[in-house]
């Protein structure tokens, strides 16, 4: 007797979709200190078209996909769809699919409203950290509520042009860690610059890094990179990894060393010897000519 | 000449084609129905006799299986 | 020869005629290339179409979606890795049948891959907007007396639950229109009884019961659509209001402002069947049920848990089934392949038995679907535990050998030739039954073939010419 109990379901499902889920959370840049936006502001509104031509592709991937997308901002980082409040009421203009109208009425609305609510003209960074760790909320709370037995596989999609700063270090490193954790992929669209802390994340929960080489081609390089689910990247060619750059940042000037200190209570990194560890408060001896520093090498 | 007969095609594993062949020898169905022994999985059989076949087959799994549980604890 | 009390027992014995599910590709598969080309036309299709795509052949698809000059073939093949080139093939089949895609020259000798323009041009529309907006979109006045989502649940639950009871026969609920009743006729899931006029339920009618709710909806429309043109309706205008229809959002009113009168009648039928919700026929405006809702997407589960469902059923290693309803019908469909012990006014306990499963699979039905009937209905409970399967394995595993064990003979139908006067004569024979696929057995020493009872004909008549041409005393005596 043929014993083979699986192959009847295994065939027929062969090259067909698999059954699951998956929520995209895109975190777009929106911070105005940004250089590309700072030389040229249309390209915020060329950034904002392709992000949202992108959300919906997604969203036509599969009936069941979700959504959500955010603005990081200097000061705050907020989700503009699903927005706050009560959905929006949209009645088809044209042949769009209802749905993709609603995403971008709901997203250009509530960005406006966040831009034209920026009043200060201080430079600062964008709180990219923030707005991860806020991303992995979101996706946390969607895990807890969604129907049991389901499959939802989750990640985030960082769309910025900021620089690359070591001052949110700890942050990155801590919302990384927990987003390979909870099994959420990071990718990462560099818009401007190289950015090697993201990168990291990328690399840490398995997601792609791209910096793209142009602006004008934006949404092409979103669609063609950033679309295909991480189930079937492996069954595309897509740019592959590039080495790593795994420098830490100290915990004292926040910069990236190749060589440093390290707490051996803690393992807090330092650039120069503190004799008290400014996380732990351990107290180290000074070193002296007898005893060998605290130095350790680490990774290159 | 060619000889051209109509009947039904069974296509088995060698321990159920031997168990066929038992049943036809002793005439367990009341009479003989294989038409032709093709080869060591695969037998030609007449068509009427297929019910009547495929309840002793149902007989015989019925003896080699035995209930799995008690059936209800009263 | 009684062949006509026993055909019956003994086509179901000989092929199987289980119940035909056919998806949205399979549809459209046989559809002429002009009338895709005419579906084309309307975003909705192309939107639902898109999605019915294979993973690949979506991303396929959107990569060339803004390239306007046809893409070599073998740059398409290079985006997949090495390892998937199986399903690459796969793939542009699926693309090419549907003319979603189109084989177009390269200057320099290359052939490429360039996409259907129509199919562009609407699938663009449906993702960037512009062109008309679809045709049930009229603005409407706030309804006073809107229907929130849960109301159009019960409703769109109990419209459909009518024909399913009216399948089993149930008299305690309202009858379903002769519509209704003729469509269900023409699926094959019900037939005519030749004593009283009445019709029962078939083979397919049960396997179709089994079926979850968004497949049993596709599938009756399916067979629907077969008919509206026999009714003088438009084939393409409903399938492209279907699909508007699937694409609209939950809890939202639709006009039927400046719809056409097939349109409407095709509406009305609609209402009848729960896949949308009106509360006057003229009323202007309409809701769509969570029936019509994704109509095409085979796996349906929302996402979060309070729009699924609830599931009812648990399976306990020791084969006892606990069945939390109250609803005759889910027992009725429980009973088929349980033995039910006891019934109390919220639960029903049954145990499945071989007894129990073999009654099922001599009725026709598989155990893939006893086993998905199961795990579709499966009690929230069951999924919770960090088991990944929601049904015990062992019990999967037994309903499955249990119809392996049924399984140890097929039969075909067939004719057997034999007793062949040379080799040529047999292989002449057999080279013409194998390139027709009629040839299911032979043995080139014992010059003996057998060909299956359809092709019989065919292959006789071949012979007698063949051996008409050939002028010798070949005679075919039949047995």
């Amino acid at each position: 007797m043929m014993m083979d109990l699986e192959g009847s379901t295994e065939k027929s499902a062969d090259f067909t979709n698999t059954d699951e889920t998956s929520l995209l959370v895109i975190i777009m840049d929106s911070n105005p200190a940004q250089r590309i936006l700072r030389e040229n502001p249309h390209v915020l509104t060329q950034c904002v078209d392709s992000v949202i031509a992108f959300a919906n592709a997604h969203l036509m991937q599969k009936a069941q996909n979700k959504l959500a997308v955010m603005a990081c901002h200097s000061k705050l980082s907020e989700f503009i769809y699903p927005g706050p409040g009560k959905q929006l009421d949209v009645r088809q203009i044209d042949g769009q699919y209802e749905v993709f109208t609603l995403v971008e009425k709901t997203i250009k609305q509530n960005l406006a409203k966040i831009l034209t609510s920026e009043t200060s003209t201080v430079i600062t960074e964008s709180l990219l950290a923030g707005a991860i760790a806020m991303a992995l909320c979101y996706i946390h709370r969607i895990n807890r509520i969604k129907a049991p037995g389901l499959k939802l596989n989750s990640r985030i999609l960082v769309v910025t042009g900021s620089g690359d700063s070591a001052s949110q270090y700890m942050n990155y490193m801590n919302v990384f860690f927990t987003a390979q954790k909870q099994n959420v992929v990071i990718d990462v669209c560099a818009l401007d610059q190289h950015l090697s802390l993201l990168q990291q994340g990328c690399d840490i929960t398995s997601g792609m890094y791209l910096r793209v080489p142009q602006m004008q081609g934006l949404l092409q390089y979103l669609l063609w990179v950033f679309l295909p689910e991480p189930p079937i990247r492996q069954k595309l060619v897509l740019p592959p990894p590039v080495k790593v750059d795994y420098r830490a940042a100290c915990f004292c000037h926040r910069e990236l060393i190749d060589i440093g200190y390290v707490c051996s209570v803690c393992l807090s990194i330092f650039c120069k010897f503190s004799p008290i560890c400014t996380t732990c408060h351990t107290v180290f001896k000074i070193p002296s000519l007898g005893v060998k520093p605290k130095k350790k090498k680490l990774k290159i | 000449m060619v000889n051209v007969m109509k009947g039904i095609l069974v296509k088995c594993d060698p321990a159920m084609k031997q168990f066929l062949l038992h049943l036809d020898e002793t005439i367990k169905l009341g009479r003989k129905f294989i038409i032709q022994d093709l080869d060591e999985s695969h037998l030609f059989i007449s068509s009427d006799i297929l019910d009547t076949l495929q309840a002793k087959i149902d007989d015989l799994m019925d003896q080699i299986s035995f209930p799995i549980m008690e059936k209800t604890i009263n | 020869m009684a062949e006509t009390a026993e055909s019956s027992t003994n086509v179901t014995l000989i092929q199987p005629s289980n119940l035909e599910c056919k998806n949205l590709y399979d549809y459209l598969k046989t559809r002429s290339s002009a009338v895709l080309e005419k579906l084309y036309n309307h975003p909705t299709i192309c939107l639902a179409v898109y999605r019915e795509l294979p993973e690949l052949g979506r991303q396929y698809v959107i990569r060339i979606l803004f390239v306007e000059q046809p893409v070599p073939q073998a740059v398409v093949a290079s985006w997949g890795s090495q390892a998937y080139s199986k399903e690459h093939v796969y793939v542009s089949k699926v693309l090419t049948e549907l003319s979603v895609w189109l084989e177009s020259p390269i200057p320099g000798g290359l052939t490429g891959w360039i996409l259907s323009s129509t199919f562009k041009r609407n699938l663009k529309i449906a993702l960037l907007g512009g062109g008309k907006p679809w045709s049930m979109s009229s603005a409407l006045e706030v309804d006073s007396k809107a229907r929130d989502v849960s109301f159009l649940d019960s409703y769109s639950m109990e419209r459909w639950e009518c024909v399913l009871h009216y399948m089993v026969g149930s008299q305690q609920q309202e009858g379903i229109s002769a519509d209704a009743v003729r469509i269900l006729i023409h699926a094959g899931l019900m037939k005519c009884d030749d004593v009283d006029g009445s019709s029962v339920i078939t083979r397919q009618g049960f396997q179709f019961l089994l079926l979850d709710r968004q497949a049993q909806v596709w599938h009756f429309i399916l067979h629907y659509l077969d008919t509206v043109e026999n009714k003088g309706l438009d084939l393409a205008e409903c399938l492209t209001f279907l699909f508007q229809l699937s694409f609209s959002t939950l809890g939202k009113d639709y006009s039927t402002e400046g719809m056409s009168n097939g349109l409407l009648v095709f509406l009305q039928h609609l209402r009848e069947f729960g896949l949308v919700y009106q509360r006057k026929r003229k009323a202007g405006r309409f809701y769509p049920t969570r029936l019509a809702l994704n109509i095409t997407s085979s796996q349906s589960q929302a996402l979060l848990e309070e729009d699924t469902p609830k599931g009812y059923i648990v399976v306990e290693t020791n084969y006892r089934v606990y069945a939390y309803t109250d609803s005759n019908l889910q027992v009725a469909l429980l009973g088929l392949f349980t033995e039910l012990l006891y019934r109390f006014p919220n639960v029903i306990v049954g145990i499945l038995t071989r007894d129990s499963i073999r009654q099922a699979l001599k009725g026709g039905i598989t155990a893939e679907q006893i086993i998905g009937y199961l795990k579709q209905h499966v009690h929230p409970q069951m999924l919770r535990g960090e088991a990944k399967q929601p049904l015990p394995p062992t019990v999967v595993d037994q309903i499955k050998l249990w119809e392996l064990e049924r399984n140890r003979l097929t039969y075909s139908e067939g004719v057997l030739y034999g007793q062949f006067l040379s080799q040529n004569d047999f292989n002449v024979l057999r080279e013409f039954a194998h390139t027709n696929g009629h040839l299911i057995w032979c043995n080139r020493d014992k010059r003996t073939m057998v060909v299956s009872k359809a092709g019989h004909d065919d292959v006789k008549k071949f012979w007698k010419r063949y051996s008409k041409a050939n002028s010798s005393p070949h005679n075919l005596t039949e047995a």
